[in-house]
């Protein structure tokens, strides 16, 4: 008995070891049978693709990031605003140097990747882009992933929100965010400061007209039938202190109406400023700018997919304002166009949209997302909220893929962290921006994945491959300067000037040497005559700091001034074959009077 | 037997003549044979794939000859026989089209002429082929791979080379040219009977 009763307790305990012990066991089966299954849910096998290439904006990289989704592998970035020798862009005496430095610095800011639609949809044609830093906007060419324009948005400062106007982009829509003197040339006038919204041409990129607006422009959107182009302003208080610019407790959303100011433009209501046509709203007859007051300082400006509300999303509220878009110019009075102020939580600030009529609005301060029903909200039903998920850490953009069209797909949402602090191994102080991918096909949001990203990516934008692969070209056709096989040579065109022609191949230069005279401005032009795809070549001068990188197909010029004598190897940049090592050629500088002493 | 059914010797055989000249005449303008090398770099619309048409040659050469710089393959682009490939095929159908309209006393030594020349053509033709094949392969200018075996591809066939899946056959041409020459034979041998009761597979032949 003794015995019996000493050991129960010991029994009773070894037995709740176990049972413990079970339980934990299970609890682990689970979480890694449901990891497993999450893990199934952004597994791409190999040598297939993603369903959607994912265009997040490089930040100060002046890059455009391209990732799959929703795998999360980087596939490319896009150098834009910065110079970037691997695909031989931005590189001294090239083209592309000419058009980035034209332009402005060798660097940007880029933040809201804006791809052009037709019909309401991404047509997978170009990529805008903007840079904050330096007032800019660019065009990348789907077919090239390849900048192909840039210009400068003349009288603003900070070029920030960057949209097309629906449905057939019309329009790119860039915010000049700061205020500031559109003339400088007369030094400081802070009575003359303005901020508004640059309309481009989307081919050219030329600013057709601007819009001045009160207050700093932050984000824009343009409404799905092209008629309004709205921003979220966050200093109508026109404050040039932190202190100024949060005074008032409102602020605005301005909605612009684009058929009155290109009519203003075309009755002469405009003033000429840095080359453009800028409308002063005050000086119109018909009215152009409608003034929507939302809680101060707002955030995000969306659209939703039917077309029928802009939202504010409050940053310093814990409210998203939804302005029924169909009454702004219809009511007295512009409150009386606010559908709905549903409040959401803590720093409210983008909002994106699943086709099902929710919103998912990326909460800065509760580091969440929360998804709310945009009908139950205007209907004033408290039971709004659908969901909400906690991401890793504070957020910024959210995008909902394609979630910006007509159509949102409604499977997958992007979650752009500001900050990951603890998420991926430390490397130093400056940590990778982290992005999380979640799974908004059901009711409820799954968490499906977290990448990092060089920083930082402030925006993205997803088009379906499906759509877009089958415009990218990959083999170009031979451009009308084309070097063809067998006529590379070099031909001296002046006392001081010699142009080389070469064509590109595995594994050769059309040229195994050529000789120019110090000295020379030497142009070489180059033709990659490949027609297998992936055959890039390029072309570095040793200690020349000359590089250029062609894809198959493709014809590029250097040029530069043949200062160094001397003999200066050439070689392929790119690995391209088992003789890629022995592809390589000389340039043989003569030194000054040299070339004398030959004759 | 029902007359429907008979139909004159005569016609079956310029039926079949009209045929053949058809199928010369496409001969001339269609691929005659093939070779496609797929490897795991060039596979689906990578595939390098050369085709031989009546006096030339198709395909992405650039890239064997790119491909050539490892093992000196010289491709027999001025080959004579690939430039008297279009006179030949013209001379048959000329052969074929006399043979429609000559007299029936005449035509049966013709047709036994043209069918013997033309078949000869066809074996010679496929020879030279092959030789052609074993020169490229055991004939070649340079290898700087090393380990490379001299190789043989066949005329229809398939083989591997290097990381390369060889195929070879014949294309639409080639097999027009064949089965011009199974009528011209046919007809040959038809033109010695007095009638011919045309079965329906004959007749989807002929026409």
């Amino acid at each position: 008995m003794k015995h019996s009763r000493f050991s129960s307790p010991i029994a009773i305990l070894a037995l709740a070891a176990m049972a413990l012990t079970l339980a934990a066991c299970r609890a682990s089966d689970q979480q890694a049978g449901s990891n497993a299954s999450l893990a199934a849910r952004v597994y791409v096998p190999v040598g297939k693709w993603d369903k959607y290439y994912a265009f997040l904006s490089g930040g100060q990289a002046g890059t455009v990031l391209v990732y799959g989704i929703p795998s999360g592998r980087l596939i490319r970035s896009i150098p834009v605003f910065e110079p970037r020798a691997q695909y031989g862009y931005g590189m001294p005496g090239t083209r592309s140097y000419e058009m980035l430095k034209a332009s402005g610095p060798l660097w940007g800011d880029s933040h809201h990747p804006a791809p052009s639609q037709t019909n309401g949809d991404y047509d997978g044609r170009w990529l805008f882009i903007n840079d904050k830093a330096n007032t800019r906007v660019a065009r990348i060419d789907l077919t090239h992933f390849e900048t192909a324009a840039i210009a400068r948005i003349p009288n603003f400062q900070a070029a920030h929100g960057t949209s097309v106007v629906p449905p057939d982009t019309k329009y790119v829509i860039v915010n000049g965010e700061f205020l500031a003197e559109p003339d400088q040339s007369k030094g400081v006038n802070v009575s003359a400061y303005v901020a508004g919204m640059a309309f481009l041409d989307p081919i050219t990129l030329e600013t057709r007209f601007e819009v001045l607006v009160p207050g700093n422009c932050d984000i824009n959107d343009a409404s799905k039938d092209g008629r309004w182009a709205f921003a979220t302003n966050y200093d109508t208080e026109k404050g040039v202190s932190v202190e100024d610019m949060i005074r008032n407790d409102e602020d605005a959303i301005s909605a612009i109406d684009i058929p009155a100011a290109e009519e203003a433009i075309r009755n002469g209501e405009f003033v000429a400023m840095g080359g453009t046509k800028v409308i002063d709203p005050a000086k119109t007859k018909k009215k152009v700018l409608y003034l929507i007051p939302v809680p101060k300082n707002p955030h995000g400006c969306d659209v939703s997919p039917d077309g029928k509300y802009v939202m504010a999303s409050g940053k310093l509220s814990p409210t998203v304002t939804v302005i029924d878009i169909s009454k702004i110019d219809k009511v007295k009075n512009p409150r009386d166009a606010i559908a709905a102020q549903p409040e959401v939580g803590m720093g409210p600030l983008h909002t994106t949209f699943d086709g099902r009529g929710n919103a998912y609005t990326s909460l800065f301060v509760d580091s969440q997302i929360v998804k709310w029903n945009i009908a139950k909200a205007v209907a004033g039903d408290p039971d709004y909220v659908v969901d909400r998920m906690d991401v890793h850490y504070n957020p910024g953009h959210t995008y909902a893929a394609l979630g910006r069209t007509r159509h949102p797909a409604g499977d997958y949402l992007l979650a752009l962290n500001k900050l990951s602090k603890d998420m991926f191994a430390p490397v130093g102080p400056s940590m990778p921006e982290s992005q999380e991918l979640i799974d908004i096909s059901g009711d409820k949001m799954k968490m499906l994945l977290d990448f990092p990203a060089e920083p930082e990516p402030h925006d993205a934008a997803f088009i379906r491959v499906s759509e877009l692969a089958p415009k990218v070209v990959q083999v170009d056709q031979p451009a009308p300067n084309a070097v063809n096989e067998g006529q590379s040579r070099i031909v001296r065109v002046g006392p001081h000037e010699s142009h080389v022609y070469m064509t590109v191949i595995r594994s050769k230069f059309g040229l195994d040497s050529f000789t120019v005279h110090q000295g020379d401005k030497v142009t070489v032009t180059l033709s990659n005559i490949e027609t297998m795809k992936d055959m890039t070549h390029g072309f570095a001068v040793e200690n020349y700091g000359i590089n250029v990188a062609l894809d198959p197909g493709q014809t590029r010029e250097v040029t530069f001034v043949a200062d160094k004598p001397g003999t200066h190897w050439y070689y392929c940049t790119w690995f391209c074959s088992a003789l890629h090592l022995e592809m390589r050629g000389r340039m043989e500088v003569e030194a000054a009077g040299q070339q004398e002493a030959h004759r | 037997m029902n007359a429907d059914a008979r139909i004159s010797n005569a016609l079956a055989v310029r039926l079949m003549l009209g045929a053949a000249a058809a199928l010369l005449a496409a001969s001339l303008f269609l691929p005659l044979w093939f070779t496609e090398l797929e490897s795991p770099q060039y596979h689906g619309e990578d595939a390098i794939v050369v085709s031989v048409y009546a006096g030339r040659v198709t395909g992405n050469l650039r890239e064997v000859q790119t491909l050539n710089q490892y093992v000196g393959v010289r491709l027999p682009l001025d080959a004579p026989e690939l430039r008297a490939l279009p006179y030949a095929l013209g001379a048959f159908l000329a052969l074929t089209v006399a043979a429609i309209l000559m007299p029936a006393a005449i035509q049966k030594k013709a047709l036994v002429a043209n069918f013997a020349v033309m078949a000869a053509a066809g074996f010679a033709g496929a020879a030279l082929l092959q030789y052609r094949l074993y020169q490229l392969g055991h004939e070649r200018t340079r290898s700087i791979l090393r380990g490379f075996p001299n190789f043989t591809p066949p005329i229809v066939g398939s083989m591997h080379l290097a990381n390369f899946h060889v195929e070879t056959g014949l294309r639409a041409g080639g097999w027009a040219f064949a089965l011009a020459i199974v009528l011209t034979g046919t007809a040959a041998w038809l033109v010695r009977r007095r009638t011919v009761r045309m079965t329906s597979a004959a007749l989807a032949c002929a026409t």
